[in-house]
């Protein structure tokens, strides 16, 4: 069971890693969005759910799925806001034609 | 497994989050907009409740250490809902 | 509906869900932190009773009532493999050196019934594969996509019918997605993708 646990918890630090990556490396504020929601989202879910499992079924793992079930459904939200907040000040996307822009 | 080889791939697994905590903060400080910050920050939040789990377990107060998680959780998502709203009413938000 | 019936059913609902959250926070049941449970779930239903009532009065909200039990259940299972689709897609799409990404801005028209199932919908958009919720305007939604190939979930419609069907039996037409590149100057053209 730990075993299984700690595997779960490198493929969410894995996942937390391409995330952090992707906020650095993509050219603009809404492909950097794509990056803060999908991959971060799944790599806390999937630590989580590893702690979980090595701390084996007593009350901090009903904690740790409380954390995943929380989190879940705010970073999208949360991302969903920001993202919001840009269109409505009017940030224009980029797109392929515009070159790098770092 | 033994209890101390758990404790050694947690620590490296620790190490491998601190990076990738340390590096939005690149996209912080350079960001060409304030919304390439705020997301900087909210990927920094999301890694720093798994670090605080994380560290919980290495103490093993990991009771203790979830509901300092879950509180950090919820001041990071309300800080970006906040910080979406001000700058969605603001005008001169863009820098 | 009867006003104050559905006001009551969704105060018990609310203090039921809050009960169960502070045992699962506290973990002790002496007299002591019950009291404690007690006093915290009255001031937190007392600060959102105003929240409580207008959730009640919208009528909009009655979709939560005809929710497909089945296919609610079923629909978090298919929504984890999608989420584990898109994940490796966005990795491969961020790991790979050239950037293989063609952004645009896609919207539709989503005639899904009152604000519950709009949220499982935005939701899922941005957490599935290379689409992302941008901006929800009554029924109209603004989605952003990273590449072509996989948007294709909304672009066909899939994912709407999918949030459709797990609140009412009749399904969604066709969603009609345009397709624009910028966000004020809208130049919208019909998809599928042409770039």
């Amino acid at each position: 069971m730990t075993v299984l646990g700690l595997v779960l918890l490198f493929a969410g630090a894995c996942f937390v890693l391409i995330g952090s990556i992707g906020v650095i490396r993509l050219p603009d504020f809404y492909t950097r969005a794509h990056a803060a929601s999908k991959p971060d989202t799944l790599g806390l879910v999937l630590s989580m759910a590893g702690l979980a499992i090595i701390q084996g079924g007593d009350l901090s793992s009903i904690k740790l799925l409380l954390i995943v079930a929380f989190v879940a459904i705010a970073n999208p939200a949360a991302t969903h806001a920001l993202g919001r907040s840009a269109v409505r000040s009017g940030l224009e996307p980029w797109t392929v034609g515009q070159g790098a822009k770092r | 497994m033994e209890g101390r080889t758990v404790d050694y791939v947690i620590s490296a697994l620790a190490f491998i989050i601190g990076i990738a905590l340390l590096l939005p903060f690149y996209r912080v400080i350079k960001g060409p907009t304030v919304f390439d910050r705020m997301v900087g920050v909210s990927v920094i939040g999301t890694k720093t409740i798994i670090l605080i789990c994380l560290t919980g377990f290495a103490f093993g107060r990991i009771d203790m250490f979830i509901d300092i998680a879950i509180a950090y959780a919820m001041l990071n998502f309300l800080g970006s809902i906040v910080i979406a709203k001000y700058l969605e009413t603001s005008p001169e938000g863009r820098t | 509906m009867n006003a104050p019936h559905s006001r009551a059913i969704h105060f018990a609902y609310e203090i039921l869900a809050l009960g169960l959250l502070w045992l699962g926070f506290s973990g002790k049941i002496d007299p002591l932190h019950l009291s404690f449970g007690v006093i915290s779930i009255a001031i937190v239903v007392a600060m959102t009773r105003t929240l409580v009532v207008a959730l009640s009065d919208d009528h909009e909200n009655a979709a939560v009532g005809r929710l497909h039990l089945g296919r609610a259940l079923a629909y978090p299972y298919w929504l984890s493999w999608q989420i584990m689709v898109a994940n490796f897609q966005v990795a491969r799409m961020i790991l790979s050196p050239k950037l293989p990404i063609n952004p645009a801005i896609l919207r539709f028209n989503s005639a899904l019934p009152g604000a519950l199932p709009k949220v499982v919908l935005g939701n899922s958009i941005t957490l599935t594969p290379g689409t992302f919720t941008l901006d929800i305007d009554g029924d109209s939604f603004l989605v952003h996509a990273i590449s072509p190939q996989t948007a294709q979930g909304v672009i066909d419609g899939s994912m709407q019918q999918k949030v459709a069907a797990l609140f009412s039996d009749r399904l969604e037409e066709e969603p009609g997605v345009e397709l624009s590149f910028s966000v004020s100057k809208p130049r919208w053209k019909a998809a599928p993708w042409t770039m």
